[in-house]
């Protein structure tokens, strides 16, 4: 066998051990309203003790991306408010955290790069994989690569084709 | 872009709104006098009307201009 085995992963069901209504995330949320998380949000990044963490871990290179996506869902965890909301509140927080990034004149990672395009499917990865590793390799094994990477575009558009023909 | 964050597409989407909601925004023209419209302006919001997505909307371009006028000094 050549990988190991996860032995410590959650047994299927387990999420549902527990009597609903222990977790704090299926209790109704601190703050209900879109405002309120905002408000919750401003006034805890403002704080100094938050706002020297956060620079610490931008300048050691995380995304801006990374740290508010998981400030928000700690807070879903927490109860704090819904995934809804805080699926509204998360383009703020990267503001506000840019802001204080700008602000204190650090250099960072937005995670934004690179976002023009339209992308987000595992085939996209593959292809993107396959693009960095004909780099690395000799110019006479591109055109292979290449209709490789063709084959996989037309996959995927036949694919999406599907998908919406199944729709409709 | 990991699948599991959503954090980027959701701030591109945000991004674009608020911008397209910048461009619709027209200078606001009034007549007065006897000509004066009773009804309101149709650009501006009703006021409790604003929906959830609305109001991160005006805050997120709220904190975008402070953050660009940092950026230019």
């Amino acid at each position: 066998m050549d990988e190991e085995v996860m032995l410590d992963g959650p047994i299927p069901g387990q999420s549902l051990t527990a009597e609903l209504g222990a977790r704090p995330w299926q209790q109704p949320s601190q703050y209900a309203t879109v405002e309120e998380a905002i408000d919750y949000y401003v006034t805890r990044i403002e704080s100094e003790e938050v706002t020297t963490q956060l620079l610490d871990v931008l300048e050691m290179g995380v995304p801006v991306t990374t740290v508010a996506n998981a400030m928000q869902s700690s807070s879903v965890m927490e109860g704090k408010h819904t995934v809804d909301v805080g699926m509204l509140v998360l383009p703020v927080i990267i503001e506000l955290i840019s802001l204080i990034a700008d602000a204190a004149k650090i250099k960072y990672t937005s995670g934004l790069e690179g976002d023009d395009r339209v992308r987000g499917s595992l085939v996209d990865k593959a292809v993107m994989k396959l693009e960095a590793k004909r780099n690395e390799e000799d110019t006479d094994e591109e055109p292979e690569n290449e209709m490789l990477i063709e084959e996989m575009k037309t996959a995927a558009d036949e694919r999406a084709g599907s998908l919406m023909a199944r729709r409709n | 872009m990991p699948i599991t964050n959503p954090a980027p597409i959701m701030y591109t989407n945000m991004a674009k709104a608020a911008d397209a909601m910048n461009e619709q925004r027209q200078p606001a023209t009034q007549n007065k006098g006897l000509l004066a419209s009773t009804k309101r302006m149709t650009n501006e919001p009703k006021a409790g009307k604003l929906k959830s997505g609305d109001i991160a909307m005006l805050y997120f371009d709220s904190i975008r201009k402070k953050r660009k006028e940092i950026q230019d000094g």
